[in-house]
């Protein structure tokens, strides 16, 4: 239909809603296009409330806390909450205690992932295939299965409240990581390998001078998703921590509630205050490896 | 159990293969599911094994070593120990063989058909209404421009980064019946205050609602980057069909993205099967016995680590992997038939 004629026709309304979605680069602000945003915009706001609530409780004095109903922005912010609890508990010592458990165990999943995963990719061995399947089919294992008798073993190991109990089960990154890694070396050409051995390079040689630096964005990967992981964490080092101070940060929160953490029952600013700091770092991470949520969660970087 | 496990290794291959070529490798791997992985020679299989093991390359075993050395302690013999487990009871560390004296106390127990029930009630609708919100909200947002897709995938999935006891501790407070903002909003629209999570008839839908809110953001990037991977020519062809948008999304979209919905509900039921944190932060199960929202994983914790029965909780534990394992099984099948296309 010709320009001119279908403007001559258009009611004012119609208009309206052409130059609004000009405005906003969109063809035309059509009643379903109207609706799609309308529906975005509420599942977003539903989603991302409890974060700014969380937030903006944190800076609320007890006060105004206290009352209903409840203000939807920080009338008298303070950071009051936070000072009572850096106070209170010893939360530099829960975050601290959380960074070494993930770091660690992100860095065993990054390197134990990526031997296996490279072995069951590229490396001819008898039983691979076998072996590979077993390994796959443990994935639909509950982990509550696991968890009672490795709390049993753990107490008679005499590692109950250490960072042993925290660290070593699972700190290969078990099937999962592995499988990730498989699928991406399973991409790397073979012929690479083969020129590498005629030129005489050990086995683990290849693995760590040319299969783990073509691995970066499978590592990335596998990386940032532990870290988040193992940082959020709970039920295992909820039962195998007792003292305050080798708890981590989840479990300390979780405990603050109740008032075992400390003397006193905490109030919800300073709940939420530490729920802030715990969050805050995974937000940073988020926003600073954004790409590698959004391309398609665990594999992105990693077809086939 | 193998032939269950290559059906899920297909399935997440599928998942896994989402890039622009993601549709073809579905296809392929359709076939290859089909084809075993083991010849069906006469040779016998340890003569096979053996040859095969002599000109194995010996190092793949050292590098699979560590992985398999962390399964068999911390996986297999964990299992084989909880079996062992469900056949004892304990008191003051000493242990007394009962035989099935703990699945009998835990199949009498009202407390167990309860907890099945909610988990049942609970993942059913996380999973189900939670894939139907995804697959709506990603055809929402799949064809707009990509820094409205950032956006919107973004805030969707910023949730699922922080801890499930962070957000939990949130809504914690958002239910709050004397102060909490949702008893505000729900007073704007006329209903008056509830209290969220000690009313029996409500706890469960209140975690459920949680969970549903502010869990969708990975599905919803799955599914998008699952409808990247169609080709652009099967919507065309539909639409010089004359195919409504509707009828689009729902005979292209829907049907193409199938291996990809299937691993979401597989890993979405085993996951939300094992829900627990929630229930911990916000009711202990509560409230009244048995408990409105006590679920299997809670009851194994409580059982265990409150309880202190440990037989019963592993009992308890197997009973939930069996579970499990039929409901992967009845989906395997389902899923295998609708293969045949």
């Amino acid at each position: 239909m010709p320009k001119t004629t279908s403007r001559l026709r258009t009611p004012f309304i119609h208009q309206l809603r052409m130059s609004i979605g000009g405005f906003f680069k969109w063809k035309s602000l059509a009643p379903v296009t109207i609706l799609a945003y309308a529906i975005l915009v509420i599942w977003a706001l539903l989603s991302l409330f409890p974060l700014y609530w969380m937030a903006k409780n944190s800076l609320e004095p007890a006060m105004s806390l206290n009352q209903f109903p409840p203000n939807l922005v920080p009338i008298n912010p303070t950071i009051e909450n936070f000072m009572i609890l850096i106070e209170r508990v010893p939360i530099g010592r829960w975050t601290l205690n959380t960074l070494i458990v993930s770091t660690s165990r992100t860095v065993g999943a990054i390197f134990f992932g990526a031997m296996a995963g490279y072995a069951f990719a590229k490396l001819n061995f008898a039983g691979r295939e076998i072996i590979f399947w077993i390994l796959m089919s443990t994935l639909m294992i509950p982990s509550f299965i696991t968890i009672i008798p490795q709390y049993q073993v753990i107490v008679r190991l005499g590692w109950l409240d250490t960072f042993a109990a925290l660290i070593v089960p699972g700190l290969t990154g078990g099937v999962w990581s592995m499988f990730l890694m498989r699928q991406f070396v399973k991409t790397l050409p073979s012929e690479l390998l083969e020129a590498a051995r005629i030129d005489g390079a050990t086995e683990f040689g290849i693995f760590s001078k040319i299969i783990l630096p073509l691995m970066k964005p499978a590592i990335a990967v596998l990386g940032i998703f532990t870290f988040i992981a193992n940082w959020n964490n709970f039920l295992w080092p909820l039962l195998v921590t007792t003292s305050n101070s080798m708890r981590l940060l989840a479990i300390g929160l979780s405990l603050l509630e109740g008032g075992t953490a400390s003397a006193q029952a905490a109030s919800q600013g300073q709940v939420l205050a530490g729920s802030t700091l715990a969050a805050i770092p995974m937000i940073i991470i988020f926003l600073i490896f954004q790409r590698y949520f959004l391309r398609g969660i665990t594999i992105g970087a990693i077809k086939g | 159990m193998l032939r269950l496990s290559r059906a899920l290794c297909f399935i997440f291959r599928a998942a896994v293969s989402n890039g622009a070529d993601g549709w073809q490798l579905k296809m392929r791997t359709v076939g290859s599911l089909r084809s075993s992985p083991f010849s069906e020679s006469k040779i016998s299989r340890w003569t096979q094994f053996r040859s095969a093991f002599r000109k194995s390359n010996k190092w793949g075993y050292l590098f699979i070593l560590p992985l398999v050395a962390d399964f068999l302690f911390f996986t297999a013999y964990m299992v084989g120990f909880a079996v062992w487990l469900s056949f004892q009871q304990i008191s003051a560390g000493n242990y007394t063989f009962v035989g099935l004296q703990n699945f009998e106390r835990i199949l009498r127990s009202p407390a167990t058909w309860n907890a099945l029930r909610n988990t049942l009630s609970y993942t059913s609708i996380v999973v189900v209404v939670g894939l139907a919100i995804a697959l709506i909200l990603s055809e929402l947002i799949f064809r707009r421009s990509s820094k409205v897709q950032i956006f919107f995938k973004s805030a969707f999935y910023l949730p699922a980064v922080v801890s499930t006891i962070v957000i939990s501790l949130v809504w914690y407070w958002i239910f709050n019946p004397f102060y909490g903002i949702l008893n505000a909003a729900a007073g704007l629209i006329g209903i008056p205050p509830q209290n969220w999570l000690m009313n029996p008839n409500l706890a469960l839908s209140s975690i459920i609602f949680m969970t549903l809110v502010s869990s969708g953001g990975p599905a919803i990037i799955l599914l998008t980057a699952a409808m990247g991977g169609i080709p652009n020519e099967l919507w065309d062809a539909a639409r010089i069909d004359g195919a409504s948008d509707w009828t689009r999304f729902w005979r292209v979209t829907v049907p193409l993205l199938r291996p990809t919905l299937l691993y979401l509900f597989v890993v979405g039921f085993i996951g939300n099967f094992q829900v627990f944190e929630q229930i911990y932060i916000l009711t202990s199960g509560g409230p009244g016995f048995p408990g409105a929202t006590e679920t299997v994983g809670f009851l194994i914790y409580d059982s265990a680590f409150r309880a202190m029965q440990f037989g019963q909780s592993a009992a308890l534990s197997l009973l939930l992997f069996v579970f499990i394992l039929i409901f992967s099984i009845v989906q395997f099948r389902v899923f295998s038939s609708e293969l045949e296309y």
